[in-house]
């Protein structure tokens, strides 16, 4: 999949309306952790006496709870955020924001009964059982166990051995593990006696609930209606690799932009519950978008038989590393293997003047993984652009003194990166080294 | 694009009706919230607790001579 980090630089313009820069975004979580988090240690300034590992068990559990809101709007597909911090960054916090959840979840649930024990002078098993007993709580307990197996299903080790589709249908469990614990949120001596406390914590609930519903269902449903989307060919464009080309009408409402990316819903039988994302590797037009896909598992390897006349849906247009990126007038593109796919649609569309230059650096073992050989060659030829293949093992022409003595104004130009992760660390620290000022470095990465 | 276009809820009523739908269920959700936790220690716990507290009398602070105390207690 391709996705687009943004890496410091300034949001993408264009259709967009407000977005969220990472800075801001970051500082709101944080200031929302940090009250979330006090109001435990007020009431317990000020009220009865509350054994230590009673208050630990309230701080994490207002944190706990703070915690799955966070998890939610993260992957709400909120214009704002996914331009403004970039997807691949908002799915990174989510990841480490979840593991951090998980704790809270377990600290929050074992001090609870251990303080529960201690008030009530019974045994840990005991207090265990009177716990679970209490209004709200059966349910609350069955959702941490659900929550528990979707988070066991995204460790690395077991999230290898399933197949995606399962591993994301248990980790739609998630949502029913969250409505199931919600009601003893509201219960917990936290909230209770405050209502105004218990409304605005249901309201932050249903509201990012409706921002979930808008931006993963009404607006991908509403797209669908207005768009129709089908798959008019499946083009193959090298060993496990092919093009696919979806035909609509008033495309160009989405405003969708080279180097952006779209998450695609095919409704076969196989993949209708998952939403694919894939760059587009040509200029989108009224009429038609293109991607391309690299069989790398299950979900990917079967969209190659993909039947032409597919009903699709597609979310976005999403990424912000677009020509609205650039701030030089001399480019210089580095992709690497199935990387090329966004570059090859910004090698097609980004503006050059006369005088400008356009480089291409194009990364692949051998010359038959080559992708787009002749789209570029002709798109070069075209617009006055050059191209570069790399091909082999070797890493020193991506090293910074490779790439300086192939690019020898290299630190004056905006650089647009995309390929695995092992290229774009590689060549992300060599353009560093050369002295590239990172806010010139435009990286799109894909993950295997 | 717009919804008026497809013959849609143009996306403005939409979004309003959702967030009515989501301030509805928010208001309902924390106004039937429990006035009591569940979790609160048992009344027995309490009860035993407030009894061994009275057991030890509390230190009372001898009233500085010539001061008026508040109260009942003149």
């Amino acid at each position: 999949m391709s996705v687009d980090t943004g890496l410091g630089a300034p949001p993408a313009t264009g259709r967009r309306g407000r977005v969220l820069d990472r800075s801001t975004a970051l500082l709101a979580l944080w200031l929302g952790a940090l009250v979330v988090g006090t109001w435990p240690l007020v009431l317990a300034a000020t009220g009865p006496d509350l054994p230590l590992i009673g208050l630990i068990a309230h701080v994490a559990g207002m944190l706990a709870g703070y915690g799955v809101l966070v998890l939610l709007v993260l992957m709400a597909r909120t214009p704002a955020l996914e331009r403004g911090v970039g997807a691949d960054v908002l799915a990174r916090w989510h990841s480490q924001a979840g593991r951090l959840v998980v704790v809270l979840v377990l600290v929050h649930a074992v001090g609870a009964i251990a303080a529960w024990a201690q008030l009530t002078g019974v045994d840990l098993l005991l207090g265990g059982w009177q716990v679970l007993g209490m209004p709200a709580m059966p349910a609350a307990a069955a959702g941490t166990v659900l929550m528990l197996v979707a988070a066991g299903a995204s460790v690395r080790s077991a999230r290898r051995k399933l197949k995606h589709e399962t591993w994301h249908g248990l980790h739609l469990l998630m949502y029913l593990a969250v409505a199931l614990g919600f009601a003893h949120m509201l219960a917990g001596p936290d909230l209770v006696g405050h209502r105004v406390l218990q409304v605005g914590w249901a309201l932050a609930y249903t509201y990012v609930f409706a921002l979930l519903l808008q931006h993963r269902v009404l607006t991908p449903l509403r797209q669908a209606g207005r768009h129709r989307l089908r798959v008019a060919g499946v083009h193959p464009e090298g060993t496990g690799v092919v093009s696919i080309l979806v035909e609509g009408s008033h495309l160009h409402e989405l405003q969708a932009e080279s180097g952006q990316f779209f998450r695609w819903r095919f409704l076969t039988p196989d993949h209708w519950s998952n939403a694919h994302p894939f760059s587009l590797s040509a200029a989108p037009t009224a009429t038609t978008l293109r991607l391309t896909v690299k069989a790398l598992g299950d979900g990917s390897r079967d969209l190659q038989q993909l039947p032409v006349g597919t009903w699709v849906i597609a979310e976005g247009p999403f990424g912000a590393v677009t020509s609205a990126r650039r701030t030089r007038g001399n480019v210089l593109l580095i992709a690497g293997g199935v990387g090329i796919t966004p570059l090859r649609a910004l090698f097609e569309t980004l503006p050059l003047a006369p005088g400008e230059d356009m480089l291409l650096l194009y990364r692949a073992r051998t010359a038959e993984e080559l992708l787009f050989r002749e789209e570029i060659e002709a798109i070069a030829a075209y617009r006055g652009a050059r191209v570069g293949y790399l091909l082999g093992e070797d890493r020193e022409p991506l090293s910074p003194a490779g790439l300086a003595r192939m690019v020898p104004d290299l630190v004056e130009r905006d650089v647009y990166l995309c390929g695995s992760p092992g290229l774009t660390t590689a060549v992300r620290q060599s353009l560093r080294t050369a002295g590239l000022p990172p806010e010139r470095l435009h990286e799109e990465r894909f993950a295997s | 694009m717009s919804g008026r276009h497809a013959g849609l809820v143009p996306a403005g009523r939409r979004t309003a009706a959702l967030l009515s739908g989501a301030t509805v269920l928010g208001l309902w959700f924390g106004l039937h919230a429990p006035d009591a936790t569940p979790v609160a220690p048992p009344a027995a716990v309490v009860q035993q607790q407030t009894t061994d507290d009275a057991a030890v009398p509390p230190a009372v602070p001898q009233p500085v001579a010539g001061r008026p105390q508040r109260g009942g207690r003149r």
